[in-house]
């Protein structure tokens, strides 16, 4: 893949920004206003602490995740991590290689045996396990109800719009069981969900044109709405655990607002620790280099009685941390197998639910579909290769008579244009570059009408003293291509009606110069002069 | 006008707002490339641009301004890199059962989160080299790496991204 085809493709993955981004204030910044400490919150941790507890322990007897289960004892009200097993964590597997559509799988990692198994319940949308309601939600942890029933959504207005097209956003919640969706709160502002705490639905604003975001307090029985301290977005980064800066990554919260962070880069060798801070308090769950024997490289949360549960980047283990027990990894097994040059990855999605979940085994992920090879026709080259060279010659003030450029109209099979200019003629322009240099190979384009699907040849020659233009496929895939004698090449296949064809090569002249590239077809011949300058080709 | 002398001006308090009003532009386009959100990318433009007015009386003479803003752009999105669950689950509103994606829609997916997965240095090499197109003696500067080692980032980057760019491979 050349240079310029890679950052095409990384722009089209990654958009352009939004047009509605708001320049910055270049203003001195003013004062800040103060931190606002509620005195209750204290009282208030410790409220929620239990009411969450009682929540979540009253909901384990509910929970019947059939395939088998394993009968449980009593549940205790502070259940320890060995006697809460088995349990089953609900996860999101995705599988995902080179030209491999990405494939997730949704079910339930046993604990602690590590086995995955498929949830055929799970549908499309499913994305959290809901133990109170024993079944997955189109929600996620942060946008549940603390009791496991309701979830908030945003929606952009008008219907259909995206962040980029909004007149005003409406918070919504919908009651599972019943699947009734009320309208909460409407902001001609962007809403989004930070979390859903007993104390209300945290939501943040940001104006349509950028500026400061708020934070609001939504009461989810009457839609009471209260602005809240910056203060208190949970994913606001650790600074008092980073006295020297770094990197801070936030991973999730609890619904007491309990946060976990990862300082430190994922650099093989980085330094780097997870920790949890509660209430002001930082505890370290764990500390090491990326890369060590541990493998503990977490990616994906999730909160219950039992602790904190967290994936992991390769795939290999479900972890556990809590207070008392410590770090502990579960190896898990029956993942489908990664296709070849990928990797697999799993998500806790919701709390691990008491019993063993026996389900399906998972399907292997499919193998990307290679495209079928057009068949290339079979071409006499030679009646092509017999057809005179007719370049234009050096008139005699020796200025090279270099051709016009030509607005062209290029779209492609991929659905995008290609460059929307050449030199030539109809129906075949040189393309790729405007300014092209002696020292070093550069790309070129070579810009097929549809109007003309047949083979092509394309022959060089410097007008202005010795030299040639070497020209030949890129590496990757430039279209098929075949040397010919006399430094031709040849190109069997050229456009695809409706689509222009872009044949892809790269060009590298031996010389400064002025050059005189013809272009031959079963009927027409298409001449571009270009000059070549001296020197290294620019970067990029 | 040099670095030196817009920064000696900026002391004056007023020239502050020449210098970077027109490096926002391409500080926006780095923060959205990085974070891929619109409002966490203005808020750290936003944040960077008060760390900037901060850190103007340390810019060096002869100092090449958008680099040494970019670097503090670099800087913040770091700060505000969220990780995957984050990004995942700060979506607008459930997920429904949407029309099958196009083979170009999951070409891009699949690339979006290879590059979320590339350490933070390895994505901001790829995302200043071929999302700004910066030289890559200024996506050295950036980086705070020579140019040659920043060619050899990115190289690595596109290893890992399981991508060839003879450019940069012959280079490298």
């Amino acid at each position: 893949m050349r240079e310029d085809e890679f950052r095409e493709k990384l722009r089209g993955a990654l958009g352009d920004p939004p047009a509605s981004m708001a320049p910055p204030s270049l203003a001195p910044a003013g004062p800040r206003p103060p931190r606002i400490y509620p005195t209750a919150m204290g009282a208030l941790a410790v409220a929620l602490a239990v009411l969450l507890v009682l929540v979540l322990v009253g909901t384990r007897g509910g929970w019947n995740p059939r395939g088998s289960v394993v009968p449980m004892g009593k549940p205790t009200p502070f259940p320890t991590a060995a006697s809460a097993f088995p349990c089953a964590l609900p996860v999101m597997v995705e599988g995902e290689a080179p030209g491999a559509p990405v494939s997730a799988r949704i079910g339930f990692v046993n604990v602690p045996s590590g086995s995955f198994r498929v949830d055929p319940r799970a549908g499309a949308g499913s994305n959290y396990y809901s133990a109170a309601l024993g079944r997955w939600l189109p929600a996620t942890q942060r946008t549940v109800s603390p009791d496991g029933t309701s979830y908030a959504y945003v929606k952009l207005m008008p219907e259909g719009a995206s962040y980029s097209s909004f007149t005003s956003s409406e918070l919504h919640v919908v009651y599972a069981p019943s699947n009734e969706d009320r309208k909460l709160w409407s902001s001609v502002d962007g809403i989004d969900v930070v979390m859903w705490q007993p104390s209300g639905i945290l939501v943040s604003t940001v104006p349509k044109q950028g500026g400061a975001m708020l934070l609001w307090r939504i009461d989810p029985a009457n839609g009471h709405v209260a602005r809240a301290p910056q203060s208190a977005d949970p994913g606001r980064p650790p600074l008092a655990a980073m006295p020297g800066g770094g990197t801070s990554s936030y991973m999730g919260s609890d619904v007491q607002g309990d946060s976990v962070f990862r300082l430190g880069s994922r650099d093989p060798g980085t330094k780097y620790s997870v920790i949890v801070v509660q209430s002001g308090r930082t505890i370290t769950i764990y500390s090491g280099k990326q890369g060590d024997a541990r493998d503990f490289d977490p990616d994906g949360i999730s909160f219950d009685v039992h602790g904190i549960w967290f994936g992991n980047y390769d795939g290999k283990w479900a972890w556990l941390w809590s207070p008392t027990s410590g770090l502990q990894g579960f190896k898990v097994s029956g993942l489908p197998a990664a296709l070849p040059g990928g990797d697999v990855l799993f998500f806790p999605q919701g709390p691990c639910v008491p019993g063993e979940f026996t389900g399906v085994a998972a399907a292997p992920f499919a193998h990307p579909t290679p495209s079928p090879s057009p068949s290339v026709p079979a071409v006499d080259w030679s009646v092509l290769l017999a057809r005179p060279l007719v370049l234009p010659a050096m008139p005699t003030n020796g200025a090279c008579p270099v051709s016009p450029q030509q607005n062209l109209a290029v779209t492609t099979s991929t659905g995008k244009g290609g460059p929307n200019y050449g030199y030539g003629q109809w129906p075949a322009f040189v393309s790729g570059q405007i300014f092209w240099y002696s020292a070093g190979s550069q790309g070129v384009v070579i810009l097929v009408n549809p109007e003309y699907k047949g083979p092509i040849i394309i022959r060089s020659k410097r007008l202005d003293g010795s030299g040639s233009l070497g020209i030949a496929a890129s590496p990757g895939p430039a279209g098929p291509s075949v040397a010919l004698p006399g430094g031709a090449l040849g190109i069997p296949v050229t456009s695809s009606p409706p689509y222009w064809g872009a044949w892809f090569g790269v060009m590298v002249p031996t010389a400064a110069g002025c050059y005189g590239i013809q272009i031959d077809g079963n009927s027409w011949s298409s001449v571009a002069v270009i000059q070549v300058q001296k020197g290294p080709p620019p970067p990029g | 006008m040099t670095a030196l002398e817009v920064a000696a001006e900026a002391h004056q308090g007023h020239a502050f707002e020449d210098l970077v009003a027109p490096l926002v532009p391409a500080a926006q386009r780095l923060a959205y490339g990085m974070l891929q959100n619109g409002h966490e990318a203005e808020d750290a433009v936003q944040e960077a641009t008060f760390k900037a007015r901060r850190a103007l009386p340390r810019l060096r003479e002869g100092s090449n301004a958008r680099a040494w803003f970019l670097t503090i752009v670099a800087n913040e999105c770091r700060q505000r890199r969220r990780n995957r669950w984050w990004s995942i689950t700060r979506q607008a509103a459930p997920a429904t059962e949407d029309a099958a994606p196009t083979q170009s829609d999951e070409g891009a997916m699949d690339l979006r989160r290879a590059l979320g997965k590339l350490p933070a240095q390895m994505k901001l090499a790829i995302v200043l080299r071929y999302y700004l197109d910066l030289p890559f003696d200024e996506v050295g500067r950036v980086l705070g790496v020579s140019e040659k080692a920043a060619k050899a980032r990115v190289h690595r980057a596109l290893v890992r991204l399981r991508v060839q760019v003879p450019e940069v491979d012959t280079d490298a």
